[in-house]
């Protein structure tokens, strides 16, 4: 791939988050690239502060039990993700869980019968045909936080603080399974990094992925948006510009992987106010990272306004308010031999409307 | 990890801001009438009574001097005699 079509890719990408974005970045304008004259390597795109990030993400976990009770997003999205490991019958002597937050995904592994077919009720936990797993994460505090836990002793699983998490420093084909849940939406160069899981991975093994995307938190970004519009005449983003299903596929097939599947999953919680999803959001360490957010805490008339407006334009009957997670889950393979390729075009020997119409 | 003691300002806030549902169901009202067209202080006077009444029930002086919230989450005014 030349440098050329994969800089267009990028572009393509962030023009499609421009939908989202503050309309006052300038960075994210598309501007026409002339393709002779690109600087290598060079484009990157910086949507989130990754040290403001990881503050966020320590302050979180030094709470332990703010933090434990806030990780019902977290571990749920780990048990769905863990599951479609059901579907592949293999053993992986080495995995990497990549941005592990406070390993949910190692605690689903362990979970007791995890198949949720009812024709078999007992079967052994997914961690027995995972030889190694290797869990990264930014945040120590966050990393170590349930190291002392009963889930550590049923797996084997090293965990590992990572400086930069954009980059990822493991050999080349090191893994037969790279899973990651609930952090990919804060990585700025998510291309990049879906090319170096591709790299890490040996031939013919699969990455699985969930990440926040598509219309998560619209409700909180819509009644903020009116809030600050209506109180200050102008708004600045507290929900960050999120990647669609439509991109992720894009994004997955330029990184180079094969047989691709990508689902989405809506998971609604409802809250008794505004101020109690946001206290979730800061104890998950989901608070707002942008780069071009405004500096100190919102204003109270906005937050006062934005509840009002929450609940009068979302809100439930009951008097709760709900709040939308999209989770766009991931499957991509590395290439490899002897796997299943797509049929050449034109070469298919049966039409799809007679058995459709014979239905 | 000792647990925390005092009361974060935001849990302040929301317990202020549940007494005056009569308020903000009135402003979130004007704001989705027509939420299209949003201007700066479009319904300013909405949003004056829902902040004049959640600085009253914050028990914040000098908010409550002569002033007590009802129990229907109305304003009391008391004119000094």
């Amino acid at each position: 791939m030349s440098t050329c079509a994969r800089s267009s890719s990028i572009v393509s990408w962030a023009s499609s988050l421009a939908r989202l974005a503050p309309r006052k970045s300038s960075q994210f304008t598309a501007a026409p690239r002339r393709c002779y004259a690109v600087a290598s390597g060079a484009t990157r795109f910086q949507v989130f502060n990754r040290r403001t990030k990881w503050l966020q993400k320590e302050r979180a976990a030094s709470n332990a039990e703010e933090s434990r009770q806030a990780d019902y997003l977290k571990d749920e999205v780990a048990v769905r993700l863990t599951e479609r490991l059901l579907d592949i019958n293999r053993h992986f002597p080495k995995a990497l869980d990549l941005g592990a937050n406070s390993c949910n995904v190692a605690k689903a592994l362990t979970r007791d019968n995890p198949d949720p077919d009812p024709n078999t009720p007992t079967s052994p936990p997914l961690s027995s045909r995972i030889g190694e797993l290797i869990a990264t994460d930014s945040s120590e505090t966050r990393l170590y936080r349930d190291a002392d836990h009963d889930f550590n002793g049923k797996l084997n699983v090293t965990r590992q603080v990572v400086d930069d998490e954009e980059t990822i420093a493991f050999e080349p084909e090191s893994f037969d399974l790279v899973l990651s849940s609930l952090s990919l939406h804060w990585i700025n160069d998510l291309p990049g990094v879906l090319a170096q899981i591709n790299n890490i991975l040996k031939p013919d093994s699969p990455f699985i992925g969930a990440m926040l995307g598509g219309d998560t938190l619209f409700e909180l970004r819509t009644s903020l948006q009116l809030a600050e519009l209506e109180r200050r005449g102008g708004m600045s983003p507290h929900v960050s510009p999120l990647a669609d299903v439509r991109d992720v596929g894009g994004l997955l097939q330029k990184a180079g992987f094969k047989m691709l599947t990508v689902d989405v999953d809506d998971i609604i919680v409802d809250y008794p106010d505004m101020f109690a999803l946001m206290q979730d959001l800061q104890a998950m360490g989901e608070s707002n990272a942008i780069l071009n957010r405004e500096m100190g805490p919102i204003r109270r008339d906005v937050l006062v306004a934005g509840d009002a407006i929450y609940r009068a334009l979302h809100g439930n009957p009951d008097g709760s308010i709900p709040a939308t997670f999209r989770i766009i889950y991931m499957i991509g393979w590395r290439e490899g031999e002897n796997q299943p390729k797509p049929l050449a075009r034109g070469s298919g020997q049966t039409s799809l409307k007679d058995i459709l119409e014979t239905k | 990890m000792t647990p925390q003691t005092s009361t974060r300002p935001i849990q302040k806030l929301s317990k202020a801001v549940a007494k005056c549902s009569v308020e903000a169901t009135a402003y979130g009202k004007c704001i989705v009438a027509d939420y299209n067209d949003v201007t700066k202080d479009k319904c300013a006077r909405e949003f004056m009574r829902l902040k004049d009444c959640y600085l009253v029930s914050r028990h914040v002086p000098p908010y409550n001097l002569g002033r007590t919230l009802t129990e229907d989450g109305s304003l009391k005014h008391h004119r000094p005699q």
